[in-house]
């Protein structure tokens, strides 16, 4: 049997070893910094967080299946979105497929049944797109380089009283079809 | 951190130019090394990559600044640690990035093999602290003086960190065998 020591020593090589020469980019450090210069694998969220951000969801269009849902305009309290898996997220509870009808289902139901939701909408991955496109149309590549509308997720904005966001941001997230989970403004 | 000083001003495009040159070398020659720490503490490539592109550029805008630049890769090395605590500290909220699974996840496993990633969900169970003064001593390879530089601790404490990580990486993957 190896050595605690040994074992970690071969571990950490083989970690490492998995970066290549070839692997390491040229160097960015004289460029200047600007927004969207980085790898291009955060930029869905981010832009999805600045949708909700700006206030675009208000009046979002609402999919079949979640005829019931309401535009969170008038409400009180803290917006949190719930972001839904796409293909593009390889989080462990993504891996890489998009939210399932049935997981989208489930979701609703559990938000229509959660005391602790006062409203909530639905926006389609499409409307998300079509609101994101509209907020930053001004801006051009490469501050967006990679962005698409299959990186774009839907996602359920609720609105939930200010004590029980915590809880209701911890009861979400890593649930089946959930990416993550994040405040409306933050 | 290293200690700075004012330098004597020197006509801004031959400074800038030395600062490039000098750290496009530095850059050359440790680039890869620097991906591989900042790998084995995050996990993924995407973030290890940003890390040390952003230690770079710190160590690129400090230049003209650098007392020693005989330690300027001691300077780049602590950066990449620090990226490296902020990076995992943010994922800890409740968060706004995606990242990739860790190259020793169980999608990737195949990368590195079963008994590796044990090893691995091991050392990201210590406290960072410990898990910091193992890879720079196991991974690294470097001396507890150069382990103080990086981390910002005595030596001693260096010592004894790394006497107690161990100590209790060998008790975690001892239980699960």
């Amino acid at each position: 049997m190896n050595t605690t020591e040994e074992r970690l020593v071969d571990a950490l090589r083989s970690v490492g070893d998995t970066v290549s020469p070839e692997d390491v980019p040229p160097p960015r450090f004289t460029e200047r910094r600007r927004a969207g210069a980085r790898r291009p694998v955060l930029i869905a969220a981010a832009a999805a967080a600045a949708v909700i951000a700006g206030g675009a969801v208000a009046g979002g269009v609402l999919p079949s299946g979640h005829k019931d849902r309401r535009p969170v305009a008038a409400s009180t309290g803290v917006r949190v979105a719930l972001f839904l898996c796409t293909r593009q997220n390889r989080n462990d509870n993504c891996a890489g497929r998009d939210v399932t009808e049935r997981q989208k289902a489930d979701l609703n139901a559990s938000l229509d049944t959660d005391r602790r939701v006062r409203d909530v909408v639905y926006v389609t991955k499409e409307r998300h797109w079509e609101q994101f496109r509209a907020r930053f149309k001004n801006t051009r590549p490469p501050a967006l380089p990679t962005t698409s509308p299959e990186s774009i997720p839907p996602m359920f904005i609720a609105t939930v009283g200010r004590a029980d966001v915590k809880a209701f941001m911890q009861f979400y997230l890593g649930r089946p079809g959930v990416d993550t989970v994040v405040i409306e403004g933050r | 951190m290293l200690p700075e000083r004012e330098r004597p001003a020197a006509p801004a495009r031959a400074a800038s130019g030395d600062a490039a040159d000098a750290v496009t070398e530095l850059y050359r020659g440790h680039a890869l090394g620097l991906m591989r720490l900042a790998l084995v503490m995050v996990g993924d490539r995407g973030t290890a990559e940003d890390i040390v592109q952003d230690a770079f550029a710190g160590l690129y805008k400090r230049w003209p600044r650098l007392r020693d630049r005989d330690k300027a890769l001691t300077y780049v090395r602590s950066a990449v640690m620090n990226g490296s605590r902020t990076a995992l500290r943010r994922r800890r909220r409740p968060l706004r990035a995606v990242h990739a699974p860790a190259v020793w996840s169980a999608e990737a496993a195949a990368m590195v093999g079963e008994e590796r990633r044990e090893v691995m969900d091991a050392l990201h169970r210590l406290p960072g602290r410990q898990r910091e003064a193992l890879v720079l001593r196991f991974f690294a390879d470097l001396s507890v003086e150069e382990i103080a530089a990086a981390m910002g601790v005595s030596p001693g404490t260096v010592k004894s960190t790394t006497s107690r990580a161990l100590a209790a990486l060998g008790r975690i993957l001892e239980g699960e065998q």
